[in-house]
């Protein structure tokens, strides 16, 4: 088998690559899409250490992790409207009123 | 002729941060002393067991063939998934659909 | 049936009554309140006469009656109520002096047509009732209360004709001067109970084992200062600061030198109230002060010099300032800051009988002059300029007789009561002088001198008064034809002028030094009979007596070298009154004539000194703008500017620091991620490190 530490590498990576899209893109959908990576990453590491004790916690816990992500979506997405219709752009760095 | 170039400056330093998490993760993991994975053995009934696990019934009664595998049970859980879905649902399209009626009030 | 001692509070509550009844009902008398003040003061008159039969037969009264404060452990505080000798014969002095004033007043306020007399009575009535209060008070602090109300009722009193430049001006000064006196005061009276509180629950009392005096006496003479708090000095140090600073009150209050620039100033107020306060009673409120703490200040030998210094200067001081001036009030007001300087000579020098002698003389015959003054100002019609009068001999003869008695009475001819009371100032002086040893004796003596040369002015500025007013010929046409005065004003002109002449009587201690007979009373008085209540109590003269010989001061008597006992009192008296013969003699010589002129530019430059009050007025003035303003406003600048600047400066610091740290808040969603992200990279660090992950 392989050994646990590379799929906890593999989800560090897959993480890593989601931080940087949420640090530096600009558009908001693609940022979604990195926070969309984010939560698949903790998925990988849960399955992982699933296999690792033998319990299937982790697994069910990450299919309802999936169905979450796809709520937060859904609703990510409706703020990206109102994002739009308040701004006219959906360039996170253009909004930016909330400020001192 | 203008092609993608890496923006240099200030504009590095958040790159460069997500590149560090990285570098401390892997340091992190690939120092890890973790003992052999337990596995779930052979002829384990993966599938069953998970349904069993997320409707909190005993998995003895339903897998037949094959060694159950012992998990936690996620009947609240999946209670609270399925309303969150419906409310995440609901929320997305009061929000697309509030400024649709403001638009035609305008 | 109940005794005088039950009845002593009314004492002073009548006279509060009447001071309301003038407050709130003043305007619907007929007379303004006026009567009720006659008949408050009689009344207390009266229960003062009965306190005194029931002290001439033995009895004292030291009782505390109300406790407004009781400490747990430590000392209380409360009202209460000492009568002794010396009280008794106070308390008659000042309630039928403000009898014969509330009288006085009806010709000198109402008769006259003055606006305000419900406040005038008013004021009258709480100002009797303070000084009731303050002559019977039983301990320290509530005799500062009172001390503070008669200056109150001083201030409300010559400021009567507010609407008018002057008395406003007056009351003021009159006011900050005592008050800065009291400040003093003050400070030794809370220095007082710090230091007797450890040793009695009563540290302010006055009489009593558990009095400061008897703790003080017991601290040096017996050395039991156990429970006394001296606050690191020698306890005879620590009790000389403290009387010096009860004395800052006395000097304020009695109008001696450096605080005496109020008193000709408050000549401002109406006459009565001259003759009441600046004459009678609350000047005497600083002497009757030091007597009463008597027992206190004869341990200190330090605070009985200054005492008699600061007295024999003033006299001699205020007597030089009488010389010159034109009114005839003025002339009063200075008159009375000289004697009660011969006061303080007496009490410094060990004379206690003869100052409290000399009080009780001088209340009387000072309040006569004043009031005779109030006779000639309503007949001038409130000219009081002496060089607008003259010839008024014929014109008054009522006023003039007293007045005359009133005159020989304060200038020392025998046999009035100026007499007998300044002589036996003097001669104790002299002798305390002559055989006390060291400094304290020298001391002594050049207040001695100082005081006798001020015989001679008294004499001179008194009769010069006598004769620009009444002898001559009258030099205005309101002096030809002066202003009637009714029975309210004679009546007591007439009773004063009566005892001004047989007051001396109650203690001719020189007649009876020579020739035996028993008749000093009032030194009997004073000194207590036997077996009274007195040796609980500790304020008899024999008491002090044994304090001043045996304790630190070593007061002794001794004589003129060379003569004995009996030679020197004649010498003594035949110095005092040869001058004060002089001194009448040299004014007769230059003002009576039937049209005098002013000498006094012959004195000169000093002329020019003396008519400016050597400059005592410029120069409390100066200390004022010129000496505390500066310091004033440099402790304003340090306020604004140091604490004020440090309070200001810590908000600037948080306002600056929070200008600068909120820019981080850009508003850009991808800053907030990059500064989570740095800090949850150098969080792992850091617990990697020291966890060990590594």
């Amino acid at each position: 088998m392989i050994p646990t530490e590379y799929y906890l590498l593999l989800s560090a990576a897959v993480f890593c690559i989601g931080v940087f899209g949420v640090l530096t893109r600009r558009n908001a959908l693609i940022f979604l899409m990195s926070v969309e990576l984010i939560l698949n990453a903790a998925n990988i590491n849960l399955v992982a250490f699933s296999f690792q004790y033998g319990n299937l916690t982790g697994q069910v816990f990450s299919l309802f992790l999936m169905a979450l992500a796809a709520a937060e979506v859904a609703v990510g997405l409706g703020i990206i409207l109102v994002l739009y219709r308040n701004f006219t752009d959906i360039d996170v760095t253009e909004a930016t009123t909330m400020r001192w | 002729m203008s092609r993608p170039a890496l923006k240099t400056g200030t504009s590095l330093w958040p790159g460069v941060a997500a590149l560090a998490l990285f570098g401390v993760l892997a340091a992190v993991f690939l120092g890890a002393e973790l003992p052999d994975p337990a596995g779930f053995g052979e002829n384990a009934a993966i599938m069953k067991s998970i349904g069993a696990a997320m409707f909190n019934i005993d998995p003895a009664l339903i897998t037949s063939d094959g060694l159950h595998v012992v998990s936690e049970g996620f009947l609240v859980s999946f209670i609270l998934i399925a309303v969150v879905l419906d409310a995440a649902l609901d929320g997305s399209l009061m929000l697309a659909k509030r400024d649709e009626q403001e638009e035609e009030k305008r | 049936m109940a005794g005088a001692f039950d009845f002593a509070p009314a004492i002073a509550l009548l006279p509060f009554v009447s001071f309301l009844v003038a407050l709130f009902g003043g305007q619907y008398l007929p007379k303004k309140g006026a009567f009720a003040g006659i008949a408050a003061t009689a009344g207390s008159l009266i229960i003062s006469a009965w306190v005194a039969v029931t002290v001439a037969g033995g009895e004292t009264y030291n009782e505390a009656l109300y406790t407004f404060t009781a400490g747990l452990d430590t000392f209380e505080l409360h009202l209460g109520i000492l009568i002794d000798p010396l009280t008794a014969l106070m308390l008659l002095i000042v309630s039928f002096i403000a009898l014969l004033v509330h009288i006085f007043s009806l010709g000198y306020m109402n008769d006259e047509g003055e606006t305000g007399l419900p406040r005038y009575y008013a004021g009258l009535g709480l100002f009797t009732a303070s000084m009731l209060g303050f002559v019977f008070a039983d301990n320290i602090l509530m005799a500062f209360m009172f001390f503070e109300l008669v200056g109150l009722c001083s201030y409300l009193l010559i400021g009567f004709h507010f609407r008018q430049d002057g008395p406003p001006s007056a009351a003021k000064k009159a006011f900050l001067v005592t008050r800065f006196g009291d400040y003093f005061f003050l400070i030794g009276v809370v220095g007082i109970f710090v230091t007797f509180a450890g040793a009695t629950q009563t540290p302010g009392a006055f009489a009593g084992a558990e009095s400061f005096p008897v703790l003080a006496e017991h601290a040096i003479m017996d050395g039991a200062t156990e429970g006394i708090n001296t606050f690191g000095f020698d306890a005879q140090t620590w009790f000389t600061i403290l009387g010096l600073l009860v004395l800052g009150g006395v000097m304020g209050k009695s109008a001696q030198f450096p605080l005496h620039t109020w008193l000709p100033d408050a000549m401002e107020g109406p006459t009565p109230v001259s003759a009441l306060i600046h004459a009678a009673t609350m000047v005497a409120a600083g002497v009757y002060l030091v007597a009463r703490m008597y027992g206190f200040y004869a341990l200190t030998p330090t605070t009985m010099a200054v005492i008699a210094l600061v007295g024999g200067f003033t006299a001699l001081f205020a007597a030089t300032m009488g010389v010159v001036k034109q009114e005839l009030k003025q002339v009063l007001a200075y008159s009375t800051i000289s004697q009660y300087g011969y006061m303080m000579l007496a009490l410094g020098s060990g004379g206690y009988i003869a100052a409290v002698f000399h009080l009780t003389t001088h209340a009387v015959f000072k309040a006569l002059l004043f009031l005779g003054a109030g006779a000639v100002i309503i007949a001038m019609h409130h000219e009081e300029n002496m060089w607008e009068m003259g010839g008024l001999k014929e014109k008054m003869p009522v006023t003039y007789w007293s007045f005359l008695a009133g005159s020989l009475a304060l200038a020392g001819i025998v046999p009035f009561a100026g007499f007998w009371s300044k002589d036996e100032v003097l001669y104790e002086a002299l002798i305390h002088g002559l055989g006390t040893d060291g400094g304290l004796g020298l001391v002594f003596l050049a207040a001695y001198a100082m005081g006798l040369l001020a015989v001679f002015f008294t004499g001179f500025y008194t009769f010069r008064m006598v004769y620009l007013t009444f002898h001559g010929e009258p030099r205005t046409e309101t002096a030809r034809k002066p202003h009637g005065v009714r029975w309210n004003v004679k009546g007591p002109l007439a009773v004063l002028g009566i005892l001004a002449t047989t007051i001396g009587f109650i203690n001719m201690a020189p007649v009876k030094k020579l020739l035996g007979p028993e008749i000093d009373f009032l030194h009997k008085w004073l000194a207590g009979t036997d077996g009274s209540g007195w040796e609980a109590l500790a304020t008899g003269y024999h008491h002090y007596e044994g304090l001043l010989h045996d304790g630190p001061a070593h007061v002794l008597v001794g004589e003129i070298p060379g003569l004995g006992a009996d030679a020197t009192l004649i010498v003594s008296a035949v110095l005092s009154l040869a001058l004060a013969v002089g001194g009448v003699l040299a004014a007769r010589s230059l003002y009576k004539v039937p049209e005098p002129v002013e000498h006094t530019n012959k004195l000169g430059s000093i002329k020019t000194l003396l008519m400016h009050n050597y400059y005592q007025d410029e120069y409390q003035v100066w200390l004022a703008t010129g000496f505390t303003y500066p310091i004033s406003r440099a402790a304003d600048k340090f306020d604004q500017g140091v604490v004020d600047g440090v309070v200001n400066g810590i908000s600037s610091v948080s306002l600056f620091s929070g200008a600068r740290v909120r820019k981080i808040q850009t508003g850009v969603v991808s800053n907030y991620a990059f500064f989570i992200t740095v800090a949850l990279v150098v969080l792992l660090v850091v617990f990697g490190i020291t966890g060990g992950w590594f």
